[in-house]
């Protein structure tokens, strides 16, 4: 067992649906133009001014400070794959830090689309204690900085989609029944009706890979935090006693049965894994694991697994710069390693 | 399977593009992903998602006489109205002063509705924190009445009165 529980090795709630929690804060500083007008130096001052205020604070003692461009694209891809920060963040590197807790469950994101992006990310499905955390950042922050705030706007932010409360909540939901039986557009189309939105796996306009979506407000003004987050979590349930529902049904079917054992074969036996393969696999092995078919795995092991085995995490891991090919070597490898120890 | 482009090296890029209905696939490799400036988890994450957010705003009229240097700066950052509509983004606080009028029916479609409520920061200074508290108290009051619970009501009534006492003397 690791001293660090991060939110991929932690046995959450929920934890045959939903894999994370997470709440994202988008703050800005009175005086600085966005960050997409900012240039290498100035952006490299405004880390340094909230590098400055945040530590000064005890409660961030233990954090990391990062500069992103001292990363290398692996580096940086492994912080993506394990969801600490985002896309455009990994790419786009210079001038840029980021601020990381011990147990990487607190990443702040400085000169990404905004100033400051405060994201908690806690295991499974927890919206009070990922909510608190997040909460709790900002208070700190808010005293030792001077956020960009209007009273009708709330805090302005660089895209008007976030102003209000520059709050995004959301749940990281495995929904293969979902999926298969193709009401992911029927829902999809009236998540949007109620200011909500569902999205693959990293997040904007991803693929749901390995049938994982994200499920997460969309309307942040005139909406306040509070309500925000009861709207999702009455919806995620909903959507998770849907997919409950519509597994019982489909575990019966002696298809399903089949799949779910010949994934699990694949997986302990293959010597070449690629990672939409892996990700296929492990989402049908995730199944049988959370509906009793593979009685000696938990799906927490596998949220482990799946991440461990990201491109990224993989080659980081390994220490060398390796080919595409060595890399599914190095995946199967790995995942045969897991699975005779599991069994 | 081998790339579109080069034909040499294994595809490990895979998009798929959908535009209304029409699905469109491209399978490269690492490299030629990278020359052709699409995204990959470890190559090039260039992909600029302001792209999609630009449909949200109403771009000023094209075939408009008026030229580029005419159209109105933000005197604190220097981004005009077009660059704004082309990213998605504003350049700073100050663009929401200026372009209010131009910004505003983009907002209302994206949120609805346009007064904040919730959490302040602490430069929102005491008559924004009172008038949240009052939005958010008239709230729970409504509830209070509409599940019946006339104690409750009560008591959150006799708050709302001192806090608007409180604010109207300040």
């Amino acid at each position: 067992m690791l001293n660090n529980q991060y939110w991929y090795t932690a046995k959450g709630n929920n934890s045959d649906t939903v894999l994370s929690t997470r709440i994202r804060f988008a703050r800005n500083l009175k005086g600085y133009p966005f960050p997409q007008v900012l240039d290498t130096a100035q952006k490299k001052q405004l880390c340094e001014e909230v590098k400055n205020a945040l530590f000064a604070s005890s409660a961030f003692a233990d954090f990391q400070y990062i500069e992103m461009e001292q990363l290398n694209d692996v580096e940086a891809v492994s912080l993506l794959e394990r969801h600490l920060i985002s896309f455009e963040f990994a790419g786009n590197r210079a001038g840029k830090a980021l601020i990381l807790s011990p147990d990487e469950s607190v990443s702040i994101m400085l000169c990404e689309e905004d100033h400051i992006r405060i994201q908690v990310i806690k295991s499974g499905l927890d919206f009070e204690q990922t909510y608190a955390a997040a909460d709790n950042i900002d208070n700190l922050l808010d005293e030792s900085l001077a956020y960009a705030f209007d009273e009708r706007l709330g805090y302005l932010t660089a895209c008007p989609t976030n102003l209000g409360t520059g709050m995004r909540a959301s749940v990281m939901l495995h929904l293969p029944s979902l999926q298969e039986s193709g009401a992911m557009q029927r829902i999809s189309a009236g998540l949007a009706k109620i200011g909500l939105t569902i999205r693959g796996f990293y997040g904007e306009s991803s693929e749901p890979e390995g049938c994982i979506y994200q499920l997460s407000n969309q309307v942040t003004l005139g909406l306040s935090e509070k309500s925000a987050i009861d709207n999702l979590r009455n919806i995620s349930v909903q959507i998770i006693e849907q997919e409950r529902e519509a597994r019982a049904g489909y575990i019966k079917n002696e298809l399903i049965e089949d799949k779910i054992w010949r994934s699990y074969a694949m997986l302990k036996y293959a010597r070449l894994l690629s990672n939409t393969e892996f990700m296929k696999y492990l989402s049908n092995v995730r199944l049988g694991a959370a509906s009793g078919i593979l009685p000696n795995l938990q799906p927490e092991q596998l949220s482990e697994l799946m991440i461990k085995n990201q491109p990224a995490m993989l080659i980081s891991a390994s220490k060398r710069n390796i080919s595409p090919r060595e890399c599914d070597i190095l995946r199967a490898a790995e995942v045969r390693k897991a699975f005779a120890i599991e069994n | 399977m081998l790339c579109d482009i080069c034909k040499q090296n294994e595809a490990t890029n895979h998009y798929k593009k959908i535009v209304n209905d029409k699905i469109s696939e491209a399978h490269l490799c690492n490299e030629c992903a990278k020359t052709h400036g699409l995204p990959s988890p470890l190559t090039g994450l260039s992909f600029d998602f302001g792209n999609l957010l630009s449909g949200f705003f109403d771009l000023p009229q094209l075939g408009n006489p008026q030229s580029k240097a005419e159209l109105p700066k933000c005197p604190a950052c220097s981004t005009d109205f077009a660059q704004i509509a082309k990213t998605g983004r504003v350049g700073c606080a100050q663009c929401y002063d200026v372009f209010d009028e131009q910004l505003l029916p983009s907002i209302r479609r994206i949120h609805g509705d346009t007064m904040h409520l919730g959490k302040l920061p602490k430069s929102a200074g005491k008559q924004a924190r009172v008038k949240a508290e009052l939005i958010s108290l008239k709230e729970e009051l409504q509830e209070a009445i509409r599940v019946q619970e006339f104690e409750k009501a009560a008591e959150l009534r006799d708050k709302i009165n001192g806090l608007e006492g409180g604010a109207e003397n300040a």
